[in-house]
């Protein structure tokens, strides 16, 4: 467009830019609506997640008391503690959807959000290439980070973090100041999500590229970049516990006794995630073969993303969609033919031309598609799937057991809280469950755990377990002579105490965990 | 400068960086003996040695098994039969000293050559720092086992193929008999022809068809390459289980060395990893494709495996180190040779030969202050005491020893229940059956196992769960536990009854 403005006259110019830009738009929103679609087509994994449970819970007592939690009332275990629901806003906004749409209301709020993501995403590429490689990019971006796609806080955070960098780096580049009306989204990322300490690192990043590239002898722009920055850690305050968030995220930042067990903060693994690797080694490939010329700054952010990805898979995102919006310049740079100039100063091909004239019909189908698409792929009724929601065995449970104490398993935590049982241990594991209890917890699923475990049921006097069915505990159940199944499925196995039938012990001596190997008789005694 | 200069200033340089790769082998030798246990802790290294033993005292190859009682009789090769008759003759001569020096001898030699490699592009410190790292990522690797002997002839042939390929022209012949030795050491010798293709891609790359000779002789070469990998006493069947091996077998994602690369595990060779992606990012080297390429297959084979470390960490850097030096003048080896020598480098010109004979000394000496006492394989692999207990209370039959315990066994001349030899043996039905009874609840599936194969004895670690299977069992008792073994025994006529009995009693804790 404007790097050879003789090309043709100004009119023709102007409509040529015109019809360029219907294009990209129409490019973006198909791929916005591909996206969206299919992550509400994979409902069920949007929902598979445990927290979205209690999350839900969370947020409707919050609207419901118009009030916001300062301790733990959904365990018993650690009810009364110190807790705050930092993620308030998310939780408001996912239970909002749930009331008017139930589950349905759920996944299409999630649908929205990646949707909007892909959007944001795809216009940011398409600045700089052409409309066809902005969506291939887009969709592989978004296919990657597509395993953190579920109904969490996170999950509205993304595209508000595509905004943010893509907008910083922008100025950085062109010499701008920081756009300070952003700062409005970074106040919405520290109510949604936790994360917002990596909106902060992106503007370090591209400060850091500001004065890599410009040097410091643009005072004025300087002065604003650093009153951006200082409003940023000032932003970080607003919310309404202050700054507890932040000292949490500080905290969590070096780790706790959960986050080695908890899928999402594993590390990655080639085996495990082959598509991630394959795009990590195409991401190589592309970088070695092209070799853009990147400022300092863009190689640490670039290395940070990375190392964050690799040391936990949660972090995706960072690296699939923060990076190459980042770098995409630089790279497209070294090829004329990927730019988005080599293709405007084209003329349009016939699709193109199609939907440069039909802009209207295309833009009508596309919002034609994008409402016919929930109702077409939400069908059938919707439900977390029962490894987290063990709807059944919680209605027996209701039916039967309640209100004794329950020992769950940690996926079942969110489940119990949604339909208000006080739970033993579940996924807020950042604030809760600390310390030792963690630590017996480790030990009492460990197969010499044993003794630990028998312990833990006299301790926090338990009267039912909710365990999933592989769980080697419930093998230690059935040793014991008080413990009886009342209820197994596909899933989960519940146990109940049904009496006080021998003390405790005599019973751990015979455990596996407390095994003495001393005498014979002793051993088949346990055996009965 | 006179000719006359420049061939002084040559040999200066040529001596100075002698040194440097010496200083570096040494160094690199000397960190071997010191970890001497660790070298040794691998519990492959003592059914290696024993092996090799045997090949040495029969003069013959074996064709089946005869270390285990499970797979007794079947079809088994000694594919790897020259490193563990090196290995044998290396323990025969100075017992488990002889093997922790064998195996710094190789990482010595490993990095000495590396450093050379390297010191061809850039200047002596440069290369020396880079193959410090390179070697200390490497070393993740450096256990008494054949693949630490094919080390420097991977570095060889590397640096060999793809110098060949970057002068237009074809590596010599000569070259071939490194893979030779290299398919009667290990079976990693298929990389060996995967880097001569990477090397053939880059030569055509650059030059075309332009030389048909020349290409006709990299075809020889490569056609060359497939032979000598099956000059070899089996003929072609480690190269044919070199193939299958590739393509996994049930063992591979139990073993440890086959884990894939974890960031949170190994710190530091994600820092190397993110380092080496920054350097490139900055020095922006010209790579051909068929580099790239190599770069990326060494990085997917590390992510996927951490046992290919080598081919990341050593390997690739000598394809690629030149191109990313030449992008920075400063560390050539040209602008460092061009420059006047400083003081320490004069002195080691000066006294070349008082500087070699320390080195040397230094190499003599440190053998004898590092490895005073007799080394030894640490007992969480060699259960030493155990394994004497049970020679000495006359424990017979078949014993069901833990995977690691295998080495041991065979080593003691034990027949084993299973054993490191998972490449060809202890495949199928028998491999899956195993790995259920390690879990928690495959206690009936091990309890069959116990009847089945008439195992008499156990030899499991101590932190064993089936350990808790057997001390409920009635038939079994304890015999022996110490802080890495635990041995349970059948008892023989017991009142409790029989074989029947103890299966029944196992059920019940379900």
């Amino acid at each position: 467009m404007a790097s050879e403005p003789g090309t043709y006259p100004a009119t023709q110019q102007k409509s040529m830019d015109q019809e360029a830009g219907r294009v990209d738009l129409i490019a973006a929103l198909l791929v916005a609506l591909v996206v969206a679609g299919g992550t509400i087509n994979a409902g069920p994994l949007v929902l598979s997640d445990p927290d979205t449970l209690w999350q839900l819970r969370v947020g409707s007592d919050i609207w419901k008391t118009f009030s916001l939690p300062v301790q733990d009332t959904y365990s018993f275990t650690f009810s009364g503690q110190k807790w705050i629901a930092e993620q308030w806003l998310a939780q408001l906004i996912l239970s909002a959807f749930y009331a008017i749409g139930g589950w349905r209301g759920v996944v299409v709020l999630v649908g929205l959000s990646v949707g909007l993501t892909a959007f944001l995403f795809c216009r940011e590429i398409g600045r700089v290439t052409n409309p066809r490689i902005a969506a291939i990019i887009t969709l592989i971006a978004l296919f990657l980070t597509s395993s953190i796609f579920n109904a969490r806080p996170h999950i509205l955070v993304l595209p508000i973090a595509v905004a943010w960098t893509a907008a910083l780096f922008r100025a950085a580049e062109r010499r701008q100041s920081p756009p300070f009306i952003y700062l409005a989204l970074l106040i919405a990322w520290i109510n949604l999500h936790g994360s917002f300490s990596i909106a902060i690192l992106v503007a370090a990043f591209a400060f850091c590229h500001v004065i890599e590239i410009h040097g410091l002898g643009d005072r004025p722009l300087l002065l604003r970049w650093v009153g951006f920055l200082a409003c940023c850690l000032v932003a970080m305050g607003v919310h309404p516990y202050g700054v507890e968030p932040l000292l949490f995220a500080v905290r969590l930042a070096r780790g706790n006794d959960w986050i080695p067990s908890i899928v999402e903060w594993l590390p990655f693994n080639a085996k495990d995630a082959p598509f991630h690797e394959a795009g990590l080694l195409a991401f190589f490939a592309i970088l070695l073969w092209l070799r853009p010329k990147l400022s300092l700054s863009k190689i640490a952010f670039v290395v940070f993303a990375l190392h964050m990805f690799l040391l936990h898979k949660r972090f995706v995102f960072a690296f699939t969609l923060l990076v190459p919006m980042v770098i995409i310049r630089d790279v497209v740079m070294q090829d004329f033919r990927l730019s988005r100039t080599a293709w405007a100063g084209r003329s349009r091909d016939y699709l193109e031309r199609l939907i440069a004239e039909r802009f209207r019909v295309a833009l009508a189908g596309l919002a034609a598609a994008a409402i016919i698409v929930p109702f077409l792929f939400l069908r059938n009724a919707l439900e977390p799937p029962s490894e987290v929601f063990a709807g059944k065995a919680i209605r027996f449970a209701q039916e039967n057991l309640l209100p004794a104490r329950v020992l769950n398993d940690y996926d079942f935590g969110g489940t119990l809280i949604f339909h208000g049982i006080p739970t033993f241990v579940d996924g807020r594991s950042g604030m809760l469950f600390l310390g030792k209890f963690a630590a017996d917890f480790e030990e009492s699923v460990r197969p010499d755990g044993a003794g630990t475990f028998v312990r833990q049921l006299e301790e926090y006097k338990i009267g039912w377990t909710l365990l999933r069915n592989i769980d080697p505990r419930n093998l230690v159940l059935a040793t014991l002579p008080q413990w009886q199944r009342v209820y197994s499925d596909d899933d989960v196995k519940i146990y109940k105490r049904v009496a006080e039938a021998a003390s405790n012990a005599q019973l751990t001596d015979c455990l596996p965990g407390n095994q003495v190997s001393d005498g014979d008789g002793k051993n088949s005694e346990c055996l009965r | 400068m006179l000719a006359v200069n420049q061939a002084l200033s040559d040999r200066q340089t040529w001596r100075i960086q002698l040194l440097v790769g010496l200083i570096v082998a040494v160094v690199a030798a000397g960190k071997m003996l010191y970890i001497a246990d660790v070298v040794l802790s691998d519990p492959d290294t003592l059914w290696h040695i024993k092996v090799g033993g045997d090949i040495w005292r029969t003069l013959s190859l074996p064709v089946q098994d005869t270390y285990s009682f499970t797979f007794s009789g079947q079809p088994w090769i000694a594919k790897e039969w020259l490193a563990q008759v090196v290995f044998f003759a290396a323990y025969a001569a100075n017992e488990w000293n002889g093997v922790v020096i064998l195996s710094g001898l190789s990482v010595g030699l490993t990095a000495f050559l590396f450093c050379r490699e390297i010191g061809k592009v850039a200047n002596p410190r440069i290369a020396a720092i880079i193959t410090i790292i390179a070697i200390f990522l490497t070393s993740t690797m450096f256990v008494a086992r054949p693949q630490i002997l094919i080390l420097p002839l991977a570095v060889v042939w590397t640096a060999s193929v793809f110098r060949a390929a970057e002068r237009r022209a074809a590596p010599s012949p000569l070259l071939l008999a490194i893979l030779v030795a290299w398919a009667n050491l290990h079976g990693s010798f298929l990389l060996g022809i995967l880097i001569a293709g990477f090397a053939f891609g880059h030569f055509l790359e650059t030059d075309g068809f332009r030389q048909r000779t020349m290409v006709l002789r990299w075809l020889g070469f490569l056609a060359g390459s497939v032979l000598a990998g099956i000059i070899h006493p089996y003929g072609a069947q480690p190269f044919v289980l070199a193939i299958k091996m590739s393509s996994s077998n049930e063992w591979i994602p139990m073993i440890s060395e086959w884990l894939p690369f974890n960031a949170k595990d190994k710190p530091i060779h994600e820092a190397a990893l993110l380092a080496f992606f920054a350097v490139l990012l900055w020095a922006r080297p010209k790579l051909s494709l068929s580099k790239i390429a190599f770069v990326l297959i060494a990085l997917h084979m590390f992510l996927v495996h951490q046992r290919f470390i080598f081919v990341g960490a050593l390997l690739a850097p000598l394809a690629v180190m030149g191109d990313i030096l030449r992008q920075d003048s400063r560390l050539s080896n040209r602008t460092w040779a061009e420059q006047p020598r400083d003081h320490v480098e004069k002195f080691a010109i000066e006294r070349f030969n008082f500087a070699l004979a320390s080195l040397a000394a230094i190499g003599i000496i440190l053998p004898f202050v590092l490895l005073r006492t007799a080394a030894e394989p640490p007992s969480a692999i060699f259960a030493g005491k155990a394994i004497r207990f049970a020679q000495n209370s006359g424990l017979s039959g078949n014993v069901l020893n833990d995977y690691d315990f295998g080495g041991s066994l065979i080593f003691h001349g034990i027949p084993t229940f299973v054993d490191g030899r998972t490449d060809q043996l202890f495949l199928g039905k028998f491999a899956t059956t195993l790995a259920e009874t390690r879990k928690s609840e495959g206690a009936e599936t091990f309890v069959r196992q116990l009847d089945e194969y008439k195992i008499d004895w156990t030899l499991l670690r101590k932190v064993d769960a089936r350990n808790l299977v057997l001390g409920r069992l009635p038939l079994w008792q304890r015999a022996y536990g110490d802080s890495d073994a635990t041995i349970y025994q059948r008892v023989h006529g017991s009142a409790l009854g029989t074989d029947g009995r103890s299966t029944e009693a196992r059920s019940d804790t379900r």
